[in-house]
Parts: structure tokens; C-alpha cells; sequence
């Protein structure tokens, strides 16, 4: 059924006919049937043949006529009940209809015209007369075609311009640089009608080197395994770069991994147009595959083109806005590496000076040695932790896989922090389950993990906090999760906490010490076991958990337990306690 | 018992980085009232140490608005700030103590200690209103020697 509601519908779909506009007789008399399509013998249309109302109306239902010869006097349904029908139809209001009646009188006529009748005609018809007014008709249907289509065309350039209006505005507001590569390959898709449209950057600049490859309708492929799974990026830019209309063939077979289909059945060529950076130099490639119905229009190119050059300045603004935010993060991080690693070297080299001048007395001597010695492990600390960035930045880091206890690394970890918690007065409440007890990994590294953890989660709670460690069995997962009820995380800066050099305050007033490189040796450790790390808070001051994800090998899985005696063991270490020497690490923050 | 200047000398240390501070117009000992502010306590400990034993008194206070609420209500010679603290900065701090001098028309000297020693941060303290600075580690040598600088350059006017 057609739906005449649809503005998007072209003319063209049901109309096979639509250049020329065929004729519909409409007669119950086979005679007069043949009589008048001979007498229009010479009018070059179609005539299609009618022998009652009803069948005439289907055939309106199938297609458009130029013109219709309709007879009034029809049993059954007669030429006016017919046309009233034919009226009801929106799409055949303005058909033009003519009437061949063989009473010529006014009562008729005046029913005729009420019903949207053109003309009349009286029988018997004179050829001549007959084909003068078709032809009439016949032409003012063509002129209506022409300004039908000269209107789709209009409003099709209409819709492409809103679409590459909203794919700019939507670009404008894209916040990455996959983000804007996605609105620039579906708007590609949509304007053109393609099957497949794609953007491929492989831009190197400002120090920043991104390789992108967003597919629509797909979306951002990753192409990390590049070699190995068949990607080419920068291939595939300097094979479609300078040619804008590769064959469809060509286009589909492009090394742009299993994602990327093209479209074999096109017979049109595709589209290819350079991202175009601002030196000249080529910074990536849109491509669309070919269209199955007609070549591109050169409209079409054109907005394809302005769309790879909007996508081009797109990546380039982005580029320098993140080189330019990588830069400003480092500085601070420079910034606050410095004064980290001076205030401790302040305390050890005040202290060894004033230890020379042998002014201070037994005690005294004994306590700054004490600070010496304490400050020099924090610097220490410092350098470790530096190296490891180092080693995560250069991919060096190594893991010493080893059968561990979860448990006793676990255990083992909440022990070294207590004495900073006693000192906080945080207590560490811990709940192990016994069936994830037994892992291969690095013990060093993963207890550094802990550590890390542990230490933000002491660092940011408040005296008489409570810090969870729980380890627990998720499917075939471990899950360590380190629960405070904190100082918690910002919305706005839980995306960047596994970042490094990333700290949620660095001003001159902040709370905490560190380099901010704590958890981003978090992520890169449990990342190289397999695992996924992930920060929750509910916002600045609810606290927080970070959830770390370890993959366990199926032999590591023990049976179910069957005896209860294996339920999760629930201790509760930390709580200070009256009488407990609390030992003196509240000096400076261990991380 | 070895005296000071000995062991100072045999140590590599001006002996005035630890003797007690002399008047040069009267060449008697000169001791003054110093507000040490620091967080951090290994920090704040050394200060005290170095200057009491070179005859000072000393007051502390771990937060810039400890700071200035102690500046209000007593005098000292020198304060000692640090930079980088909790809560209000050693910076707003200094700008705190500075407006309040505005409306006062009184000066005191104030010496920012600080480990930001990059590109600015000098001129940052500078422009905050301090009146010196020393960046860490601290050498107490060059910090006798500002003491010394600033007391003689704003002293604390008698009291009336």
C-alpha cells in the first residue's frame, strides 16, 4: 500500500511511467474500448484499458495516468461513482478525468464537474477532438513531472545541506576525536545513501600521533592489532587519497580489517576525498562505497569533500588542544615532581646539617637520624615509583609470574599499611574468600597494587574511617576491591584517576601529597595479569572503591566448597585500640 | 667542649648560621620573636631546632589560617612560610596578613620557604607580598642570612 504521507517517497518508485504519463480508458463496452484507443492511435503514450470502474480504480492504485477517458453510462458502477472514488484517493485528486457520455445533457454535466470532471466529451467522439484535448493534458502532465522532480531536487539539495548543517554543529560539540569521526562517517553514509562510509586518520602532529579508524554504521574499530589483523591504515590513506572516484571493487577489498565490507554489489564508483591538514599535508581519508542505484551527483561530491575538509580541521583543533593539555599536564606534573621529591631532601639535608654543628643532644641526634632515615625511604619511594611510569611509558614493565595466595599477599598487605591506619586512626576491615586463595602472578607487583590502593584509601579517609578489603569469586574472576567511605572522587575527574600524572588537586592547597602516579601503576600491573581496574565514587566526599578484575586460569578454580567451614573468612584488624603505641608515620604521607 | 665557631668551621658552616644573632650597631646578641609555618612536622621540627639553639623564640602554627589568626594576636619579628599547605595556602596567607597590614600601616617581615622552585614561583610569593624567599632544601646558612636581611629591613617597631 502506498503512503502518500511520506514526503521522503520520489514520484519515481511507482511510476515506471512517469515520463511520458500513460492514458486509462474506462469503458464497459469492449467496442468503444478499441474504437477510442484507435482514435488515439497517434498519440505516442501508453493506453492501458479499463472495461469496468472498479478495474480502473486498481489500476489507479498500481500507477499514475496522464489523463482519464472515463465513460458515464457503466453498469454496476457508473463513470461518476467512479470518479467520486477516484477522488477519495488523495493522489488522484488533480488526475485529470474526462467524461464520455452519450446524452450531452446539463443535468450530467453539472454532476460532472461537481465530481472534478476537466471535460466532456459526447459520443460518438471525433478522433481529432479527442486527441487535441489528450494531448492537452498530456502535456500538462509532463510540465507537472518536471516541476515534481525540479521540487525533489530541491528539496533532496535541502536535506543534504540540513545534514552536513547538523554534522557540523555536531562536530563543533564532539568532544574526542573518534567522537567527530563518527558524526563525519554517518553523515557521509546518510547524505549519500551508501552502504558503508569510513574515516581513517593516521595524523602525527604536535608531538601526537593518533590512528583512528571509525566505521558507519560499525563505529570506532580499533586497530591496535594492526599488522597481524589485516589493518593498514596509512596504506589505505596514500592508496585512496588522490583518487576520488575508486571503483567499488577496489574500495571493498581496502585493508581496513574485518569491520569495513564496502559494498561488492554497488555498481556505481565510490567516493574517496583527502583530510586535508593545514600545512597541505595529508592527514587521513573519507571513503563511501559505491551507491546500487545511479553514479554521484556532483552536488554530492561536493558535500562529501566539504565534509572531509570539516573532519580535517576537526582533528587538527582536536590534536592541539589535547597536545596542548598533554603538555600543561606534564609541566604540572614537573612541577610537583620538584617540590615531592625537595621536601624531603629539605628535612635530610637541614637535619644532617644541623647534626654537624654536634648541637643536638643524644636524643635529639637519635630523632634526627630517625627523620633522616625516613625521609630518604620516601624519596626512595619516589624514584621506585618513577620508574615504573618510566617502565610503563617504554612498555618495560616485567611481570615474575609465580604460584601466590591471594590471601596471605592480601593479608600481607593490609599488615604493612596498619600502622599508618592505627595512625590515622582508620581501621581496615578485611573479607577474603578462601576460594580464590591460589593465583600466578607477580607477589611484587601485585602487593604493590595493594599498597597503592590501600595507601589512597587511608590517605583519603577521615580519622576513625573504615577501610574494606574484600577478595571475592565472580565467575572465573577474582575481584579485589578496596572500599573507603572518603574523601570519594569528583564525576568530572573519575575518567582520568587511572590517568598518569593525573591528580584531582594540585594547587598550592592541596590536602595530600604524591605524584599521581599511583594508580596509573595500578591499571598498567593489573592490566599486564589481564585484569581491569575500575574507580566508583558517588561523587566528592561518598567515598570510594576501586575494583580490580584478575582473570583466573580454570586449574586455579577450586571445587565449590562443600563444608562450611569455608565461608569468607571476616576479620577485623586496625581498630585502634587504647594502649596501642601508635607508631609515628604521621609525619608524611607514605605515598 | 669544642665552641660553636670550631665546630661550625670544622663542619663547613658560617658560624653565624648557628650563633646566635648579634646587633651590629651594639654587637650584643639580638633575639627575635620567629613564627615558623610548616605542615609538614620533620619540616616544621628543623626550624625550630636550628633557631631556638641560635637563641630565637619561636612560635609554630601548620596552617596558613593558624597563620594569620596568631599574627593577629601577637608580635613577632619574622615569619617563616611555607608555601605549600592545606587548607589556606602560605600564598593566601601572606595576602591575608598584607591586607590587614594595609588598613594597620604596620610591616611584618615574612619569608616565603618553599620546595616550588620552578620558573615564577618566586615572583608568585613576590607579588603575594613576602618579603623574601628561600627555596628548599633549606640551607641554613643562606636562611640566617635573609633572617638577618628582613629583620634589619622591617624591625618590629618598639613596643609602645
Amino acid at each position: 500500500m502506498t503512503d502518500e504521507r511520506n514526503p521522503d517517497r520520489t514520484p519515481d518508485v511507482e511510476t515506471p511511467d512517469a515520463g511520458g504519463g500513460a492514458i486509462l480508458i474506462v469503458d464497459d463496452r469492449p467496442d468503444k474500448l478499441v474504437a477510442l484507443k484507435a482514435a488515439l492511435g497517434s498519440v505516442d503514450h501508453e493506453i492501458i484499458l479499463a472495461g469496468s470502474g472498479p478495474e480502473a480504480l486498481r489500476w489507479l492504485l498500481r500507477r499514475d495516468f496522464a489523463v482519464v477517458l472515463l465513460d458515464v453510462n457503466m453498469p454496476v458502477m457508473d463513470g461518476f461513482e467512479t470518479a467520486r472514488l477516484i477522488r477519495q484517493r488523495r493522489r488522484n485528486q488533480h488526475t485529470p478525468l474526462i467524461f464520455i457520455t452519450s446524452y450531452g445533457d446539463d443535468v450530467h454535466a453539472i454532476e460532472g464537474y461537481s465530481l472534478g470532471a476537466v471535460d466532456f466529451l459526447s459520443a460518438p467522439v471525433v478522433p481529432a477532438v479527442l486527441r487535441s484535448k489528450v494531448e492537452v493534458f498530456l502535456e500538462l502532465h509532463r510540465r507537472n513531472l518536471q516541476v515534481r522532480e525540479h521540487a525533489d531536487r530541491l528539496m533532496q539539495q535541502t536535506r543534504r545541506l540540513q545534514a552536513l548543517n547538523r554534522a557540523s554543529l555536531e562536530i563543533h560539540a564532539a568532544l574526542s576525536i573518534a567522537q567527530t569521526l563518527q558524526v563525519v562517517a554517518d553523515s557521509a553514509r546518510e547524505i549519500l545513501g551508501a552502504r558503508q562510509a569510513c574515516v581513517i586518520v593516521t595524523a602525527d602532529q604536535h608531538g601526537m600521533a593518533q590512528h583512528e579508524l571509525v566505521i558507519s554504521p560499525v563505529g570506532r574499530v580499533s586497530t591496535r592489532a594492526g599488522a597481524r589483523s589485516g589493518f593498514d591504515l596509512p596504506g589505505v590513506v596514500a592508496q585512496f587519497a588522490g583518487r576520488p572516484h575508486p571503483a567499488a571493487d577496489e574500495l571493498a577489498s581496502a585493508n581496513l580489517g574485518p569491520f569495513w565490507t564496502g559494498d561488492f554489489a554497488a555498481t556505481s564508483r565510490g567516493l574517496a576525498a583527502p583530510l586535508i591538514g593545514r600545512g597541505g599535508n595529508t592527514i587521513g581519508v573519507l571513503l563511501a562505497s559505491g551507491r546500487r542505484e545511479g553514479e554521484y551527483t556532483a552536488d554530492e561530491e561536493a558535500l562529501f569533500v566539504q565534509l572531509a575538509q570539516m573532519a580535517a580541521s576537526s582533528v587538527e583543533n582536536t590534536l592541539f588542544a589535547e597536545a596542548r593539555e598533554a603538555n600543561r599536564v606534564k609541566d604540572e606534573f614537573l612541577a610537583t615532581l620538584s617540590h615531592e621529591l625537595r621536601t624531603p631532601l629539605s628535612s635530610i639535608l637541614g637535619w644532617a646539617q644541623l647534626l654537624k654543628t654536634k648541637m643536638l643532644d643524644e636524643d635529639e641526634t637519635r630523632e634526627a637520624l630517625e627523620i633522616i632515615e625516613r625521609n630518604g625511604q620516601m624519596q626512595c619511594k619516589l624514584i621506585e615509583d618513577l620508574l615504573d611510569v618510566s617502565r610503563i611509558v617504554t612498555g618495560k614493565m616485567q611481570l615474575n609470574l609465580r604460584p601466590i595466595s591471594l590471601v596471605a599477599l592480601t593479608e600481607a598487605a593490609v599488615n604493612v599499611m596498619l600502622p599508618s591506619a592505627q595512625a590515622r586512626q582508620v581501621q581496615i576491615e578485611t573479607t577474603l574468600d578462601p576460594r580464590v586463595d591460589r593465583f600466578v602472578g607477580d607477589p611484587d607487583r601485585l602487593q604493590q597494587v595493594l599498597w597503592n590502593l590501600l595507601t589512597n584509601a587511608v590517605k583519603f579517609s577521615a580519622p576513625g574511617g573504615r577501610v574494606e578489603v574484600s577478595l571475592e569469586l565472580d565467575d572465573s574472576q577474582v575481584v579485589i576491591k578496596v572500599c573507603d567511605h572518603g574523601e570519594g572522587i569528583a564525576a568530572e575527574f573519575l575518567p582520568h584517576v587511572f590517568d598518569r600524572f593525573r591528580q584531582a588537586d594540585s594547587s598550592a592547597s592541596r590536602k595530600h601529597g604524591g605524584l599521581g602516579i599511583g594508580l596509573a601503576i595500578v591499571r598498567h600491573v593489573v592490566e599486564l595479569h589481564g585484569g581491569s581496574v575500575r574507580a566508583e565514587s558517588e561523587g566528592a566526599g561518598r567515598g570510594t572503591t576501586i575494583a580490580i578484575t584478575l582473570p583466573l586460569p580454570a586449574d586455579m578454580l577450586r571445587k565449590a566448597p562443600e563444608d562450611p567451614g569455608e565461608e569468607p573468612i571476616v576479620t577485623n584488624i586496625g581498630r585502634p585500640s587504647d594502649g596501642v603505641p601508635l607508631i609515628g608515620v604521621q609525619d608524611e604521607v607514605v605515598g | 667542649m669544642m665552641n660553636e665557631r670550631d665546630v661550625a668551621k670544622s663542619c663547613g658552616i658560617a658560624e653565624s648560621a648557628v650563633r646566635p644573632a648579634e646587633s651590629r650597631a651594639e654587637g650584643v646578641a639580638a633575639t627575635w620573636r620567629i613564627l615558623v609555618v610548616e605542615d609538614v612536622p620533620s619540616q616544621q621540627k628543623l626550624l625550630v631546632k636550628v633557631l631556638t639553639k641560635s637563641g630565637h623564640s619561636v612560635a609554630t602554627a601548620s596552617s596558613g589560617q593558624e597563620a594569620v589568626d596568631l599574627v593577629e594576636h601577637e608580635p613577632f619579628d619574622i615569619v617563616l612560610m611555607d608555601v605549600q599547605m592545606p587548607g589556606m595556602s602560605g600564598l593566601d596567607a601572606i595576602r591575608a596578613i598584607r591586607t590587614r597590614e594595609s588598613y594597620m600601616g604596620t610591616h611584618l617581615a615574612i619569608v616565603a620557604v618553599t620546595a616550588h622552585v620552578l620558573s615564577g614561583d618566586a615572583d608568585q610569593c613576590y607579588a603575594a607580598g613576602a618579603d623574601a624567599y628561600l627555596p628548599k632544601p633549606i640551607n641554613l646558612i643562606d636562611l640566617m642570612a635573609i633572617l638577618r636581611k628582613v629583620a634589619g629591613a622591617f624591625p618590629r617597631p618598639a613596643a609602645e
